[in-house]
């Protein structure tokens, strides 16, 4: 920079000289470029009238009275004035090539400045680049991750409000005409294939998956005591439980032939207390025991309706 | 060279007889290119050119006028010879010469009568003053400087003419003309002082003008062409640049004379011979006049376009320069910063 500024000082101060000496002398310039130009006009026509007195007498004449001496004088004063003009405007056009070269080296200096300064930019707009892919990176993550927890949120909302709904519309008597085995069976089912399955599947945490677990099994419980009108811990073998499966047989053969249709994936081994719901519905009297321990039996429906979400 | 600011053009018209014609050319040339000048000179036939340019003011309209009328001159000769004064005027010029003219009262007597008359007649040319350069457009015209030589009698100052002519600087120069701004005088001597400065001894009389005899402006400081070539007027009515066109070859017209010292003179002299004897002056016929025109054009063209383009390359490499300095300055203070 400190370069550059010495030599635009230089130039201005030639230019500055070079205005004074217009100003000073507006016409100045137009004289000595018409004096040089023009006056090489003036030399041809008096050299054209010497060379056309060559003749003994006619330049006899000319020297005796001094025409041709005369003549002679301006043609030096022309040549004179013209080569003086001549120098003067050859060191004008040296003074205008050192402007030049000084606006060039200005200009030169000026554009090593700006490429400097795009170098610098580019530079910044490298590291800028690399910090903006970063921070995409970051920002989809983050975004992903906010999707998926908004994802997370709504399934578990969902989910709470599924299992509420189908233990509300259990504890509203809406399921009083199934048997309770089958009542629990039909709202494990319906929380199997819904929002609570999706959620549990694939959002929720293991921990979650414990703690809705075990929120759903209190809540089956609950409403399994309220039906038979007992405290929970009460109500392991409880007639009622049994006698209730008469109630199958009184069943819409459309609701019953879905329910089977339902419990069909149960096999007699892995699947035995689904598997009961199902022989209670095809079968009723040959496959069903006599007395059972409701709460490990709820406990095992559970498990093998839910065991494919709680993975 | 269009009226720039500061820039102020005059025109010099020399004098040379029907050599006027060149100057047509010269005008032609002026015209196509728009160079209008604010003001005009002239002497003897050159006078009376300027006087058309001054009238009309409009340099291509005054270019059209002067071309016109020198066609027509090619058709009618403008100089009539008066018939009775022939002889007598033929006797004066060889007294003159002789040296017994201004000796004998005989002498002097002829001198005096041809001076009152002079052998051609003035009707042509006053025509033509009254038809293309009225009294009434002269006066809001251009500035109009004549060239006048202060008359001591035809045969005296055809005398003196002659002998310096020839002689040159063995003779003692003729005195200087005077130079009288047109516009100055008074209406009815003004085409008298325009005929004065058209008037050769013997061929027309002499112009009373102001109290004083005057003739042939060209007359005047005949080593240096004082007289023929009136620049001078023009340079102290504030002229920058001029034109002057010279109707003779090998003119000794000085531009380095101190006098113009401050002014750009471009000269417009003939490249090929112009005229070959003195009997040119009075040839007003028709190939002669289309050929100097054509040659005066062809001068113009040269000379004065030569300085011109000359002239304005340079205007364009200054104002060139001036931008040039305006963008490094641009550039310096342009704020261009780029920080770490």
């Amino acid at each position: 920079m400190a370069s550059t500024d010495n030599v635009l000082k230089v130039f201005a101060c030639e230019v500055g000289l070079s205005k004074k000496t217009t100003q000073a002398h507006p016409h100045l310039k137009d004289k000595m470029v018409v004096d040089l130009i023009n006056g090489l006009e003036v030399v041809d026509d008096h050299i054209k009238v010497s060379e056309s007195r060559h003749k003994p007498l006619a330049r006899l004449i000319d020297g005796v009275t001094g025409k041709g001496k005369q003549r002679q004088n301006l043609i030096n004063k022309n040549l004179a004035e013209g080569l003086k003009t001549a120098s003067i405007w050859l060191q004008k056009h040296e003074s205008d090539f050192i402007q030049v070269n000084l606006a060039l080296g200005t200009i030169g200096n000026k554009l090593i400045e700006t490429r400097a300064g795009v170098m610098k930019v580019d530079s910044k707009v490298g590291s800028l680049k690399d910090y903006v892919l970063d921070f995409e990176k970051v920002i989809k993550e983050k975004q992903k991750k906010l999707g998926d927890y908004i994802q997370c949120v709504d399934l578990r909302t969902k989910a709470d409000a599924q299992m509420g709904r189908e233990i509300d519309f259990w504890e509203a008597g809406n399921l009083n005409h199934l048997p309770l085995p089958l009542r629990v069976f039909t709202v494990l089912d319906n929380l199997r294939n819904g929002s609570f399955a999706l959620f549990m599947q694939n959002k929720a945490t293991s921990t979650e998956r414990s703690d809705y677990m075990e929120h759903l099994r209190s809540k089956i419980r609950l409403a399994v005591a309220n039906d038979l009108d007992e405290k929970p811990d009460d109500m392991l073998f409880k007639q009622e439980w049994f006698s209730l499966y008469d109630l199958s047989h009184k069943l819409d053969p459309i609701e019953k032939e879905s329910l089977i249709y339902l419990s069909s994936w149960a096999n007699r081994r892995e699947k035995t207390a689904v598997f009961s719901v199902h022989s209670m519905l095809e079968e009723p009297n040959d496959r069903l025991p006599q007395r059972h321990n409701m709460l490990r039996w709820m406990d095992r429906s559970i498990e093998e309706q839910m065991g494919v979400v709680n993975q | 060279m269009k009226s720039n600011k500061g820039t102020k053009l005059g025109l010099v018209l020399s004098g040379g007889g029907a050599k006027g014609a060149y100057q047509a050319g010269i005008l032609r040339y002026m015209a196509e290119q728009n160079i209008q000048p604010a003001m005009v000179s002239g002497t003897s036939i050159g006078a009376l050119n300027a006087a058309i340019i001054s009238a009309q003011k409009d340099i291509s309209k005054a270019s059209d006028v002067i071309n016109t009328i020198w066609q027509e001159l090619s058709k009618t000769d403008p100089i009539e010879f008066k018939k009775a004064p022939f002889i007598l005027s033929s006797a004066a010029i060889l007294l003159s010469f002789s040296n017994i003219l201004s000796r004998t009262i005989v002498g002097v007597a002829i001198d005096k009568a041809i001076d009152k008359t002079g052998l051609v007649g003035e009707k042509p040319l006053n025509n033509i003053l009254a038809d293309n350069a009225p009294v009434k457009l002269l006066k809001t015209g251009l500035p109009l400087y004549v060239s006048l030589y202060e008359s001591e009698g035809s045969g005296a100052d055809l005398v003196k003419y002659f002998s310096t002519t020839l002689l040159n600087s063995l003779s003692k120069d003729t005195k200087e003309s005077e130079f009288k701004h047109i516009q100055s005088l008074s209406s009815e001597i003004m085409h008298e002082a325009i005929m004065a400065s058209a008037a050769l001894p013997y061929l027309f009389k002499a112009q009373d003008i102001e109290g004083k005899k005057y003739r042939d402006g060209g007359m005047g400081g005949v080593i240096h062409e004082q007289g023929n070539t009136p620049a001078q007027p023009l340079v102290e009515a504030g002229c920058t640049h001029l034109i002057v066109s010279l109707l003779s070859d090998g003119s000794m017209f000085d531009r380095h004379n101190p006098i113009y010292k401050d002014v750009a003179i471009i000269e417009v002299r003939p490249k090929e011979f112009i005229s070959t004897s003195m009997r040119d002056m009075l040839a007003f016929t028709p190939d002669k006049i289309k050929l100097w025109i054509e040659q005066g054009y062809e001068d113009a063209k040269r000379c004065v376009g030569n300085s011109l383009r000359a002239l304005s390359l340079i205007n364009k490499n200054e104002s060139n320069k001036a931008k040039v300095v305006n963008v490094l300055q641009d550039l310096k203070n342009d704020g261009f910063h780029i920080g770490d």
